[in-house]
């Protein structure tokens, strides 16, 4: 047996393939090894090209610099300030409603938008830091998932949600994150098959997907944390 | 129509620069040039950005980079053309059991380094930046694969380089 080890880590071989797998893994030391080595070997390479020097603080000012060099894009018709900001009122009030509404029908579908941005952070207290500075998670409380067992992996962003992704036991374990400004006890919207949907301090937050039961586990720590 | 909910692009830009510097560098092989080239890609980005369809924003970013390396360095990107150096490589024919624990990262990423461009990408976007297929292949143009391939031989190719000038106890 010779898996793509990366497909495997990925998630992106059919499920009967990764079944065989994790059982072939459970009985066979020898490729419980080879996926050991290719994790390490791969964690090497990422972490000797990351630790080379960022030149952060240039990086950033070239980025403030570009909306002066740059020919601002035309926004051609701008209405009037008053009649902008009456309309991004209404649109937030409207926005607001569609995402009480919608989430009352399906509380694990938090991903509506496309995805804008994805950070590689080095752990998840600054995957979590990233999605603070955005000012609608900025009251985001903290939870640790991270451990022996659950390693982080990236945070992503949508336009309206946010996402910490994990490895845990080879799969990618996603935890989505939305405001949900009405929410302030801990509510459980629902749990099973599909995964378990709650909502915390004004916040919403999913575990999409079949749990196991460590999965199970680490939802019940964070809804009672 | 103006879109009074597109997100603004120096808050969605931001946390892609350290991003962009080492894909830059991967590209370009100098601190300088590596510079030189996120500041110009910032810039057409800038001016593109009502053009941004919402998806996949570091992907995005990364085929402007392209595209700005190769109208800057006047060269074609090897990226794009078919590499048939490492395809002599079979897929998934290396076992990784025996890697060590004490590679060096300076090795490591002159091993890298001395992939061409389109394979050193693949490593870049996907085994350092962490970035699926899709977003490796959105960003570098071409079929899922094709980067899975890439992604392949590249490992086998870097491990093959390690193991004949550093670390003799890997075996290829």
């Amino acid at each position: 047996m010779r898996p793509d080890w990366d497909a495997y880590l990925r998630n992106h071989l059919p499920p009967a393939e990764m079944k065989e797998i994790a059982e072939a893994l459970k009985r066979d030391e020898a490729l419980q090894r080879d996926l050991d080595g290719f994790r390490r070997f791969r964690d090497q390479v990422r972490m000797a090209v990351l630790e080379e020097p960022v030149p952060a603080a240039r990086l950033k000012t070239a980025l403030g610099q570009v909306r002066a060099a740059g020919d601002a894009p035309k926004q051609r018709g701008r209405p009037p300030l008053r009649l902008a900001l009456l309309v991004a009122a209404a649109s937030v009030v409207v926005a607001a409603l569609y995402v009480r509404n919608s989430f009352e029908h399906d509380p694990f579908n938090l991903a509506r938008s496309p995805e804008i941005a994805l950070f590689s952070a080095k752990d998840e207290a600054e995957g979590l830091k990233w999605i603070r500075k955005d000012d609608a998670y900025r009251q985001l409380p903290s939870f640790s998932i991270s451990g022996k067992d659950v390693k982080f992996s990236v945070a992503r962003m949508g336009e309206d949600w946010a996402c910490m992704d994990y490895i845990l036991d080879g799969e990618t374990m996603r935890v989505y994150i939305a405001p949900n400004p009405g929410a302030k006890e801990a509510e459980r919207h629902g749990s099973g098959a599909q995964g378990v949907a709650w909502s915390k301090n004004g916040f919403s937050f999913a575990l999409k997907g079949k749990l196991s039961a460590r999965l199970v586990s680490i939802s019940e720590q964070m809804i009672k944390g | 129509m103006i879109n009074l909910f597109r997100p603004k692009f120096e808050r969605c830009v931001e946390p892609e620069l350290p991003v962009l510097y080492r894909v830059a560098k991967r590209m370009t092989s100098s601190s300088e040039n590596a510079e030189d080239l996120v500041s110009q890609t910032l810039l057409q980005a800038f001016r593109a950005w009502a053009s941004f369809d919402g998806r996949f924003l570091r992907s995005w970013l990364i085929v402007i980079m392209r595209r700005e390396r190769n109208r800057l360095y006047r060269e074609p990107s090897r990226v794009d053309l078919e590499i048939d150096e490492l395809d002599q490589i079979p897929d998934h024919v290396v076992t990784w059991d025996l890697v060590s624990d004490r590679l060096q990262a300076a090795e490591i990423r002159a091993a890298i380094d001395q992939l061409e461009t389109g394979y050193r990408l693949a490593i870049c976007l996907c085994d350092v930046e962490g970035m699926s297929y899709e977003e490796a292949a959105a960003a570098l143009e071409v079929p899922i694969g094709t980067v899975r391939s890439r992604l392949s031989r590249a490992r086998a190719a870097v491990r093959r380089s390690l193991s004949s000038q550093f670390s003799p106890e890997i075996p290829v």
